[in-house]
């Protein structure tokens, strides 16, 4: 996965110093701002994909999709648990639940959201810098060619997008 | 002066019956052993790469930041044993004491003697034992031999935990207590038992295979296990004879 990478140092350098850009179809990411509360809501249940960090309380089990949210199960009867309602938060890792409140990161803050109403939940509060960034190679998958590298000090990973690049330093071989 | 007292007796029982939901909110929500934020009482304790920070959360809605210490880093899980606090690094295993503030202190800090980075470890507690999972990363820098075992500490002395042995298993990853059983996930094997008995010398008893697990919660003598793309649950009531009960999977 390493060597995928390659950083375009040199060829910035050139570029730059024969003072023309170089311009090149390509990807770059799109980030969801750390701290934007709008995009925290619930959505209807969807396919487990990379599991993470699991809770429970009551009847429920809530188990995070990692760096995309929580999905909430039902375990009244836990020969037939029933997958509920999926909690977006993006870049959540890690969370707990006390009475009616959810606490879960998003890789730099914590967020407070209020659970009462399982089908409508709504952020109560945001405690900044709490957490420090995770760094992570990310790179657009099943892609060969330039891209605008991500840092996750921009924000938290959404999508990757086609764009018009200039002097890019990432590339995927 | 009756009235007195049923004034008394009305404020004594809204404390009472206010400190009771409270407990009963707090010790209702159950965390994976991989957990790394978890509350106690009116306190929210949460671990991030480096430190440990603790949070008042008397008012649930807006929780205050008390203190925060540094530890070390690889921070990856927290777990709560008799007021002590557990915290699992890839390096280490520190344990800190809650002092009457509610503000953790460490008391010691266990160096594994393994490679750096290339591992996760969660910790369980019971009987003054604590038992500690370490897996290899399945990333190139981790090309070196690894270890990949279920470690046994008696922490009687918490500045002084005592490393008791160490079990070879293929990849394990979170665990949790039943009665007189372990049950430790690993990634290859499944769900592998062990038979804790004798708390210092886990003796392997059984193994459920066939799936990925990654992390376990125990409650109300049900087990559930949360893998890689499913979560399975097993009825532990009676230890000897577990039931599998079904699976959620995709």
């Amino acid at each position: 996965m390493k060597n995928i990478l390659i950083y375009l140092f040199l060829s910035t350098f050139l570029f730059t110093s024969c003072e023309k850009d170089f311009e090149v179809a390509g990807k770059k990411p799109v980030y969801y701002s750390y701290e934007d509360s709008t995009v925290i809501r619930r959505l209807e249940p969807k396919t487990f994909g990379d599991l993470g960090k699991i809770v429970t309380s009551g009847n429920y089990i809530f188990i995070g999709e990692k760096n995309m949210g929580i999905h909430v199960i039902n375990n009244i009867d836990p020969t037939a648990p029933i997958k509920e309602h999926f909690w977006q938060i993006p870049g959540n890792r890690e969370f707990t639940v006390f009475g009616n409140m959810l606490y879960a990161e998003n890789g730099k803050n914590l967020w407070v959201i209020n659970i009462e109403n399982f089908s409508k939940i709504t952020v109560e509060n945001i405690i900044i810098n709490q957490y420090y960034p995770r760094f992570e190679e990310r790179y657009p998958p099943g892609y060969s060619g330039y891209f605008e590298c991500y840092y996750e000090k921009n924000g938290i990973f959404k999508e990757w997008k086609d764009t018009m690049l200039v002097n890019p330093l990432c590339e995927t071989l | 002066m009756k009235q007195t007292i049923y004034v008394s007796l009305f404020i004594f029982l809204t404390i009472f019956f206010q400190n009771c939901s409270q407990e009963d909110i707090s010790s209702s929500t159950q965390v994976g052993s991989y957990s790394t934020m978890l509350t106690i009482g009116q306190k929210l304790y949460l671990v991030n790469d480096s430190q440990i920070k603790t949070f008042d959360v008397t008012d649930s809605k807006n929780p205050v930041l008390l203190n925060t210490t540094d530890l070390g880093d690889e921070i990856e899980s927290l777990y709560h044993y008799d007021g002590l606090l557990l915290v699992g690094s890839a390096t280490n295993m520190y344990i800190l004491e809650i002092n009457d503030k509610g503000i953790p202190e460490q008391k010691s800090r266990t160096f594994y003697n393994n490679v750096e980075f290339c591992s996760n470890d969660p910790i369980v507690a019971r009987n003054d034992i604590a038992y500690v999972t370490l897996s290899s990363v399945d990333i190139p820098v981790c090309d070196r031999p690894v270890l990949d075992e279920l470690r046994v500490y008696d922490i009687q002395n918490i500045e002084r935990p005592e490393f008791l042995e160490s079990i070879d298993m293929t990849k394990p990853k979170g665990l949790g207590f039943g009665k007189k059983y372990l049950f430790v996930c690993d990634q290859q094997d499944g769900l592998v038992i062990f038979n804790i008995e004798d708390p210092k010398s886990p003796v392997l008893s059984s193994t459920f295979g066939g799936f990925s697990a990654f992390d376990v919660i125990i409650r109300n003598n049900k087990l559930i296990v949360a893998c890689d793309n499913e979560l399975r649950q097993y009825d532990i009531s009676d230890e000897d004879n577990i039931q599998f009960l079904g699976a959620i999977q995709i």
